[in-house]
């Protein structure tokens, strides 16, 4: 009778699995990638309140799919002029008549100037709206208005909960979501809105507290 | 005193170039004060989140702003 026994390997429990992915996506990839929505320890960005010694651990925008409203805006207005003169009849012959080649040129590049100051604004408004997690605090870069962009962020000892949340058809089917995190600072509770895969991100963010929380007071590591 | 329709025929030949002049103007210097806000707006995040792309953003916003100036002058001296 031989000695050796036959091992069977064991299912690796997908708790486990799951973990072991987030830990390869969260500590072992820089994005480089300059407009990711999701990026893990971006390389080239930095922040203006950044301490010595911290660093990114997550940047986030919201998901790309909600540029889709905004680009069939977009599309709408660029060939709106295709649309409407063909159609238009008297009116435009007449405003034709009025006015001189060049100078009807330049209503047509008036109209191209602003489709483009639209599309330009609303790049800019989800470029620059941005949630950010480092190895000691949470940050949230807003900018929603030509006149309004706020910076407001909170420590991870003074989170207390993190609530991901996927609601409706497109957030399930393209797996992005609101994030709401709850804290014990001066703002009382941050909300990252429609940003990729909200329940890995928060998982990270409470590894990221549990982490700092074994950390002394002070430390930055 | 009465006032002859013909007299004021003139309106009618300048309305419609005058009210189209007048109007793009107004679009654009408002259209102007947009685009140095927006400018000035993407100076303000690129020095508070510095990314790769802040340059060329910067450089685009610089260009919006000196085109919608250009074409503001252009409606002026053309119409």
């Amino acid at each position: 009778m031989s000695g050796s026994r036959n091992i069977v390997p064991r299912p690796i429990p997908k708790r486990d699995i799951i973990n072991l992915v987030n830990e390869e996506i969260f500590h072992n990839i820089h994005s480089k990638n300059p407009l990711a929505m999701f990026a893990p320890q971006p390389v080239g960005i930095s922040f203006e309140i950044q301490e010595d010694g911290e660093k990114i651990i997550l940047l986030l925008r919201a998901h790309l799919i909600t540029l889709i409203p905004p680009l069939i805006l977009v599309i709408f207005l660029f060939v709106l002029p295709f649309v409407v003169v063909p159609f238009s009849g008297s009116i435009f012959t007449a405003l034709a008549l009025t006015v001189l080649p060049g100078q009807f040129l330049l209503i047509i590049v008036s109209w191209y100037l602003f489709v483009f100051g639209i599309a330009f604004f609303r790049f800019l408004l989800w470029y620059f709206n941005v949630y950010l997690l480092t190895n000691e605090r949470i940050v949230d870069f807003d900018f929603k208005g030509l006149l309004f962009k706020s910076t407001s962020y909170a420590i991870l000892r003074q989170i207390e909960d993190v609530d991901p949340k996927i609601l409706g058809f497109f957030p399930t089917f393209f797996h992005y979501g609101d994030i709401i995190v709850q804290t014990a600072s001066e703002i009382p509770e941050f909300v990252f809105e429609k940003v990729a895969r909200p329940d890995d991100v928060s998982r990270e963010i409470l590894g990221q507290v549990r982490h700092e929380e074994g950390e002394a007071p002070g430390e930055i590591s | 005193m009465l006032v002859d329709g013909n007299s004021l025929g003139f309106l009618t030949n300048i309305s419609s170039s005058f009210g189209l002049k007048a109007f793009l103007v107004l679009f654009l210097i408002f259209y102007s004060v947009f685009a140095i806000i927006l400018l000035r707006q993407v100076q303000v995040m690129a020095k508070t989140l510095p990314t790769t792309l802040s340059p060329l953003l910067k450089f685009i916003a610089i260009i919006h702003l000196g085109v919608s100036l250009a074409i503001l002058i252009f409606v002026i001296g053309n119409f």
